[in-house]
């Protein structure tokens, strides 16, 4: 059968976010920067105009914050989480068969439209989100994901669009491939796009027509999937169960680089309680964990880099039994001397939490050991993470992420319900 | 409905829904038991005043709206889908500050107007307009400290 795909993307996503309860951020640059306060992950249409690009070093561009008064915000996980569920409700309203593709993109499967109902429907959702959550959205239609995401792209950039293109069975759909960079393709990343730029074919109309089995060749069978879909034959379809995950990892940087053994052994604690608590929420006990420990990359200090494979006779997602070992390998790779930066946790293999093979020496973990720690990680989701925790675990320390400009957790604490002026 | 049993639920978050009962062990085969299948979900908020995703709360700081019956303190409900009409008490941008009003008309003219004598009414130019965030739809004022 054939489908219709329509890609639903949140405008600025977590700018977005911070606009619905903070009115004086309307038409000013605003950033919002990633959990360890280094790098600039979202952007206001204002920022952008400036020069702020996605990834962009913070504290290379404190003249220009300076210089035009640019908010800037830590991200709030929290809120975006609880926005992203909001606009997600909405948007089940338009069709049951929905893929929740990201935190701020959806794929809906608006097969058994006509054609010509397909522009009206897409501004309907635009307006109903945006009315109901606060959240500006862009709509894409077509009859691929690829040209679902082409079009989403256009809907943004063309002033004519208003939010919304519809290019399935259009006319204009050359046009619009032609109006589309090759590296803009979904699946198209920086060095194919060299490639693809240095043999002559710069847009996506080029991409189209270009020859398949020479596409194939150096793109594998990914490029020639995307170039499929660009001729509008359907080789992704709709994804509506989640990916399995396949790794789980905690990795994060400092604050403030660590030296002492204390200090790393404090974040390692952290780090693994984290950990422990991610493979919780997905019912997963580890197995095989590699434990890193990493000097700053940037820095012009001495650099180090090690790690460790902690194997657990019963696969586990206990924080007591990951802090132990995740502790005591960081104890091993610790070297003196040297400015850390960073941990890194990766959960290389797990097991299904209740299909975790017994050993003849160690214990399973009981039932009564996983009913508190269900209990502990609801009470946390309640009152904001980390208020019930291991003694081990640190949450002070001046390596601890920053987060200093975040914004209250609007949405899900009681404690920071925005205020209303009634005067 | 036992609307006292609903108020004096354990210390739960407003904005949560209570906790489902967990189901009564099995009972031995012999005895039928009481029939599970009638057995109900608690009611919580968000199901007694059909919350979804376009409602949020807002806490009111001030008692310009007190002849509304909002104090101080409050917890206001706003959502987001309702269109706003004369006469609705609203969340407006007033100097990019949410401030709480009621929708009206004097004579041919929008206004956002208070509830309180001491507070003046603010006209909404016919040009411009107003932002309207969302309509206040009820308040929750708390009796005893909790």
């Amino acid at each position: 059968m054939d489908h219709i795909f329509a890609l639903v993307d949140c405008n600025n996503f977590y700018v977005s976010c911070e606009k619905v309860f903070d009115f004086t951020l309307r038409g000013r640059p605003v950033v919002v920067l990633s959990p360890n306060d280094g790098l600039v992950i979202a952007r206001s249409n204002e920022a952008k105009a400036l020069g702020f690009k996605m990834g962009d070093a913070v504290f290379q561009m404190q003249d220009l914050i300076k210089e035009h008064a640019v908010v800037v915000f830590s991200s709030n996980y929290a809120l975006y989480f609880d926005m992203c569920d909001r606009v997600r409700e909405v948007l089940a309203q338009f069709t049951p068969r929905l893929e929740k593709y990201s935190i701020d993109e959806c794929f809906l499967d608006l097969s058994g439209f006509q054609p010509d109902e397909l522009e009206d429907y897409g501004r309907q959702i635009k307006a109903k989100v945006e009315q109901w959550t606060g959240i500006p959205v862009s709509v894409g239609i077509a009859e691929t994901k690829n040209l679902a995401k082409l079009a989403n792209k256009l809907a943004k950039k063309s002033e004519k669009a208003r939010g919304v293109l519809n290019l399935y069975k259009s006319p204009y759909l050359d046009k619009a491939l032609a109006a589309t960079d090759v590296g803009d393709l979904w699946g198209v990343g920086h060095q194919y796009e060299m490639m693809l730029k240095s043999n002559g074919i710069v847009n996506a109309l080029q991409f189209r027509d270009a020859p398949e089995h020479w596409v194939r060749k150096k793109m594998t069978v990914m490029g020639a999937r995307i170039q499929a879909e660009l001729r509008r034959t359907e080789c992704y379809s709709l994804e509506e169960l989640p990916k399995p995950q396949e790794m789980v990892g905690t990795a994060q940087g400092f604050g403030i680089p660590i030296e002492s053994l204390d200090e790393l052994k404090a974040a390692a604690a952290a780090y693994a309680d984290k950990e422990a608590k991610k493979l919780r929420r997905i019912k997963q006990c580890v197995k095989e964990l590699v434990v890193w420990v990493q000097t700053n990359h940037f820095g012009r200090d001495p650099q180090y880099g090690e790690k460790a494979i902690i194997y657990f006779p019963v696969a586990s997602n206990d924080p007591a039994v990951l802090i132990k070992k995740v502790v005591a390998a960081v104890e091993l790779l610790y070297k003196k001397g040297y400015k850390y930066k960073r941990i890194g946790l990766n959960a290389i293999k797990t097991e299904m939490e209740n299909e975790v093979q017994e050993h003849l020496f160690v214990g399973k973990q009981t039932s009564e050991r996983r009913e508190l720690l269900r209990v502990i990680d609801q009470l946390n989701e309640v009152t904001g993470a980390a208020t019930v925790r291991m003694a081990s675990v640190a949450i002070d320390g001046r390596w601890v992420q920053k987060a200093t400009r975040q914004s209250p957790h609007f949405t899900t604490r009681n404690s920071d319900l925005p205020i209303a002026r009634v005067v | 409905m036992n609307t006292t049993a609903l108020l004096l639920g354990p210390a739960a978050e407003i904005f949560l829904p209570l906790q489902v009962p967990l189901i009564e062990p099995p009972v031995p085969a012999s005895a039928p038991g009481p029939p599970e299948e009638y057995r109900e979900k608690r009611t919580d908020l968000n199901r007694l005043f059909h919350f979804g995703p376009s409602a949020f709360a807002w806490t009111a700081q001030g008692d310009s709206m007190i002849g509304a019956g909002i104090r101080s303190g409050d917890t206001l409900i706003v959502d987001r889908k309702f269109r706003p009409k004369i006469g609705d008490i609203v969340i407006a941008d007033v100097n990019r500050q949410p401030t709480v009003k009621r929708l009206g008309m004097e004579g041919d003219k929008p206004f956002l107007l208070p509830e309180n004598p001491n507070h003046k009414p603010i006209p909404i130019d016919p040009e411009e307009g107003t932002t309207i965030w969302g309509v206040v739809t009820g308040v929750y004022h708390n009796f005893r400290n909790l």
